[in-house]
């Protein structure tokens, strides 16, 4: 257990050094603060960019509190995961790549732990740089539109936490199984979509795919009713703890003792 | 500037400002990063013309063989 704290420090080490720990905080919190920013400007913003035709009439409803930041939680779901899973789509490839992966594992370091230290780096980094663009939102929304309840805030980004952990297990997972980072990084964004599309697809008759997760991340914040909220939790936990698992699993096989 | 002022600035400076850190980073990376001189001009001109997207672009593709 030592030795996965010891290789989980290197990790955040190793992310300070590339610059990553500091510039991926700085998208998201550029991604939640910019959206409410450009919602609420929009007028003003396509008057300077030339404007609209004489006579055109712009109205837009105006948006809720809950709806721009689930407009921004879309931004977060789009460039974001993106962003993060091309951010990290290296890490065992890397490695490799460099050779500092046998001299580390020459050691009496677990395989399992080494991969498992990556694995909850992602997801540190993922819940961080979430959690600031998130706060940063919710308080442009806050001064521009309003505020969302503080339960609705809660249980949303929660959902969407898990959403994002379930990704960087998907990322751990290929990255075990695939040498290149690249293509790794590839079926992880591919079947992320893929998961979210089959869910919505059968939205009907199976209500608890762990797909979901984001959409109904969003209707949170839009304070829309949701029905099953708890299978979709539980199915999404499930899944990305086994991956998670599996991927150590499937990376410490590997070791020679 | 008229548009500008229709702006709250307390609202765009954080803005600004966090801009100007992932503009600053990447340049301060893409210094301290051994490469040819053409390379290097040609990052830098990505990340200080391109907003936002430039020195994302840097930190995911420029680094690859650092």
């Amino acid at each position: 257990m030592s030795a996965f704290w010891l290789m989980h420090a290197k990790e955040w080490k190793e992310s300070l050094r590339s610059y990553r720990l500091i510039w991926l905080p700085v998208v998201f919190l550029i991604l939640g603060i910019s959206q409410p920013l450009t919602m609420y400007y929009m007028e003003d913003l396509l008057q300077a960019a030339g404007g609209l035709p004489e006579g055109a009439v712009f109205s837009m409803p105006e948006p809720s509190a809950g709806e721009v930041i689930a407009s921004v939680q879309g931004q977060f779901n789009q460039i974001g995961v993106l962003v993060l899973v091309l951010a990290f789509m290296g890490q065992l490839s890397g490695e490799r790549k460099a050779q500092t992966d046998t001299m580390i594992l020459a050691r009496p370091v677990s395989w399992g732990s080494f991969a498992a230290a990556k694995g909850v780096h992602v997801m540190g980094m993922a819940a961080f740089c979430y959690g600031l663009g998130t706060g940063a939102a919710v308080y442009y929304t806050s001064v521009l539109y309003g505020t969302v309840p503080f339960h609705d805030a809660i249980s949303a980004a929660g959902l969407f936490l898990l959403w994002l952990l379930l990704v960087s297990s998907l990322l751990l997972l290929f990255q075990v199984l695939f040498a290149s980072g690249t293509a790794a990084g590839f079926v992880t964004i591919a079947s992320a979509l893929l998961l979210s599309l089959g869910s919505s697809f059968f939205a009907e008759r199976l209500p608890f795919l762990p797909g979901r997760l984001s959409s109904v991340s969003s209707q949170l914040w839009m304070q829309q009713p949701v029905e099953g909220l708890l299978g979709t939790v539980l199915s999404g936990a499930g899944l990305s703890i086994g991956l998670f698992f599996c991927a150590v699993y499937l990376f410490h096989r590997r070791s020679p003792a | 500037m008229e548009l500008l002022d229709t702006f709250n600035m307390q609202l765009l400076l954080p803005l600004l400002l966090l801009d100007f850190v992932l503009k600053l980073s990447a340049l301060i990376a893409c210094v301290r990063q051994e490469m040819t001189k053409e390379k290097r001009a040609l990052w830098i001109i990505i990340i200080v013309f391109i907003n936002f997207l430039g020195p994302i672009l840097y930190f995911l593709i420029g680094r690859r063989n650092a």
